[in-house]
């Protein structure tokens, strides 16, 4: 049942991941080229695709992934307006209010601190079970498959959206969430203080091809959080501002019933 | 050792000890139900008992008026063996109570919170006042004792207006153009000139369900099909008087020996009253998933700790999804704080504060209901910079090799790595009234590998702390 994968250990190589990062680059290029629909359109529409129905598992390699930041801003984005925002806050350090600076309605806003994993796990699948939540945003770490797969199919019997938070170092184990988004924080030469470098790679779709990778920018200034061209051309940050980690995220999801 | 209600942290802490004090933060949900509480065993004094008509009560008023035969030969004798009995029942609860007898509500408040302002007779006598006394008592109280806001009597305390006998003397018109309606009004109160009418609380009838069983009984679905029974039978009895449970406890007996009965309890707390015994028994069973019974069950006990009137809304031929969604949201909170624990399951709310330990607090969801958090941008932006990521208290320790201007330059993690990138300081000092300041200098630093840090320097005791990670 698992998609293709993505052989995280592999990767560890030096010429393996240049090869990766000219192909990516090639790809990004390509793809801003061939591109020529308006920003805000194609952000509605990807906005659109990520809604209900859609679990997300978000690996973070090291602090300052953004594995955490990224996962919140897929769920504000597929938030709709009524509805509960669940954070399952496993590790008992959630510090809500820079959620709320990163746009989650404190309205809202329903905080879960289980005092173990296996409860974190059961309060997740409990939030992504009721109508009455929107997203649940979980910082977790093992899941096992059986349990996995419950929450798989707790998201698809309700109508939440929901992104597990996680260490990179479950990328290798088995995953049935829709899609796995790798994070891993890119040091430049000239970093400026407000806003950070993470590269997102998709290791894991259950409906299709891997989408690929992508540079997110993430602002704590402007509160914006959206792709960047490649990493070469992140100096002077071209304005093709596309979510790609949206895209990532639900580009390939086929349509389910409700 | 001294320290009582309304005292500051730093006199506190002068009285206990250096760092031996515990600061938890106020409340006055809980306070209002544990007072509630209190309301409820106080009818054993008196069958009328009633809450301080206050944002935040904080006193018990009862009508004793005629209760004194009751209590003793003659009027003062059975008041004064009234007191003795309240002074014997808060202290067998390790509770201080001062409690007052007085012609007025507003007498009997004063005379309990500003005994010492009075004259005359032991400590007991001077907690009852006569009718016939209460005017030449009331002259002797200082001007707090009327319950009126800080800002009317630092007012009168600046114009050498000490105690109502110097505010009597006063011509009352003048009161009332000079210091508003509310000061004339307690004070007509305080003398019996205006009434004070009181909202006597009605303790609910105890709820309560047993079923012993004839022999010890092992069986998981038995006690399940008992535990149902028992609340189907308490919330029918709580359905015909129009209300719901708020809070269930079931408490199990187990046959470990007949001299040392050993019980395990569960609670059960709800968001919203119910009346569904389907939806309690649910509740409990998330519970009793987590519970291992040693022995075998002797005898089960429900009992409903609280309730509260039932809403009953007329049903829309169209349906309305936000009613659902609400009632969804209700059984999610319950289940949650059944598994988790009600102290788990939390809103946030804003606390005006520049620590960021102290800018919200966390509430019980099953109790307070969620609220906006306004944000100006600039507040926004300050708190974007801030990592998801919070270690509050328990900041981890960090080893930090230091530049010659005291920026980070090494932090040890998995090693000794570099520091590529450092942004700070930036320094908050507060909460110095607290008696326990919060002094630190805060860096945001970013290594080699493009990983990020917020670390704080604790300039009290000189220490580099992980104070968040950039999730």
């Amino acid at each position: 049942m698992q998609g293709p994968s993505f052989n995280y250990k592999s990767v560890r190589s030096d010429s393996n991941l240049e090869q990766l990062r000219s192909s990516l680059k090639l790809a990004s290029h390509l793809s801003a080229r061939t591109d020529p629909t308006n920003h805000a359109d194609r952000f509605e529409d990807l906005t659109g695709k990520l809604g209900p129905k859609c679990l997300i598992d978000c690996l973070g390699t090291t602090s300052g992934s953004g594995a955490g930041l990224l996962g919140l801003s897929l769920c504000t984005r597929a938030q709709s307006r009524s509805g509960e925002f669940v954070v399952v806050d496993t590790s008992g350090t959630f510090f809500p209010p820079a959620a709320i600076a990163w746009s989650v309605d404190a309205r809202n806003l329903l905080v879960v601190r289980p005092d173990s994993n296996r409860a974190g796990i059961a309060a997740a699948e409990l939030a992504l079970r009721s109508p009455a939540v929107s997203v649940v945003w979980a910082t977790l770490d093992y899941i096992d498959p059986k349990s996995f797969r419950r929450l798989l199919l707790a998201t698809e019997s309700a109508n939440a959206f929901g992104v597990l938070v996680r260490s990179a170092a479950h990328c290798a184990d088995p995953s049935w969430a829709d899609a796995q988004l790798l994070c891993e924080p890119v040091a430049t030469v000239e970093t400026k203080e407000d806003q950070r470098l993470v590269r997102v790679t998709q290791t894991r779709n259950r409906h299709g091809p891997l989408a690929g990778s992508a540079l997110i920018s993430m602002n704590w200034r402007t509160g914006e959080i959206q792709a960047v061209g490649d990493q070469n051309e992140s100096q002077n940050f071209s304005k093709n501002s596309l979510p790609l980690a949206t895209r990532l995220a639900s580009a390939t999801l086929p349509p389910r019933a409700s | 050792m001294g320290v009582c209600a309304g005292m500051r942290t730093p006199d506190a802490e002068a009285l206990v000890g250096a760092n031996k004090l515990t600061v938890l933060p106020q409340r006055p949900f809980g306070d209002l139900r544990a007072l509630k509480g209190l309301a409820s065993e106080c009818h054993r004094f008196s069958p009328f008992v009633a809450l301080e008509d206050a944002e935040e009560p904080t006193a018990l008023m009862l009508e004793v008026r005629g209760l004194a035969p009751l209590w003793g030969e003659t009027q003062q004798q059975g008041e004064l063996e009234l007191l003795e009995a309240v002074d014997r029942w808060s202290t067998e609860r390790c509770l201080t109570i001062i409690a007052a007898i007085a012609s007025t509500p507003g007498l009997a408040w004063a005379a309990s919170h500003f005994s010492e302002w009075l004259t005359g007779g032991e400590y007991d006598e001077r907690r009852i006042i006569p009718s016939d006394l209460s005017l030449e008592k009331s002259r002797q109280l200082p001007v707090e004792s009327l319950r009126i806001g800080q800002p009317t009597t630092d007012l009168l305390q600046s114009l050498g207006i000490e105690d109502v006998g110097q505010l009597l003397l006063l011509p009352k018109a003048s009161l009332q153009s000079r210091f508003g309606t509310e000061l004339l009004w307690r004070l007509d109160q305080l003398l019996g000139e205006a009434p004070e009418p009181l909202t006597f609380y009605e303790a609910d009838e105890p709820l309560v369900a047993n079923w012993p069983f004839e022999n010890a009984v092992a069986s998981g679905e038995v006690l399940q099909s008992v535990l149902k029974r028992l609340l189907e039978r308490l919330t029918h009895s709580l359905a015909l008087r129009q209300r719901g449970a708020l809070r269930v406890r079931v408490t199990y007996s187990l046959e470990i020996s007949r001299q040392h009965p050993t019980t395990r309890s569960i609670k059960i707390r709800l968001f919203r009253p119910t009346v569904c015994p389907k939806e309690l028994a649910e509740l409990a069973d998330l519970q009793l998933a987590a519970i291992h019974f040693s022995h075998a069950v002797t005898s089960i006990r429900v009992q409903i700790i609280d309730t509260a009137p039932l809403v009953v809304r007329q049903r829309r031929l169209f349906g309305d999804e936000s009613r659902q969604d609400s009632h969804e949201l209700a059984l999610l909170i319950n289940r949650l704080s059944s598994r988790m624990g009600d102290d788990r399951v939390l809103r946030v709310e804003k606390q005006s504060s520049h620590d960021p330990n102290r800018c919200f607090q966390f509430l019980p969801a099953t109790e307070f209901e969620a609220k906006s958090y306004r944000l100006t941008q600039q507040q926004a932006e300050r708190l974007r910079r801030l990592p998801l990521a919070f270690y509050q208290e328990q900041n981890q320790p960090a080893s930090v090799r230091t530049l010659s201007d005291s920026t980070p330059a090494a932090v040890l993690r998995h090693g000794w790595q570099k520091v590529a990138h450092t942004w700070g300081p930036d320094r908050v000092e507060t909460g110095w009234w607290r008696g326990r300041g919060f002094r630190r200098d805060a860096y945001w630093i970013e290594l080699t590998d493009g990983s990020r840090l917020w670390l704080n320097f604790d300039r009290t005791t000189r220490e580099w702390r992980v104070a968040g990670e950039f999730l």
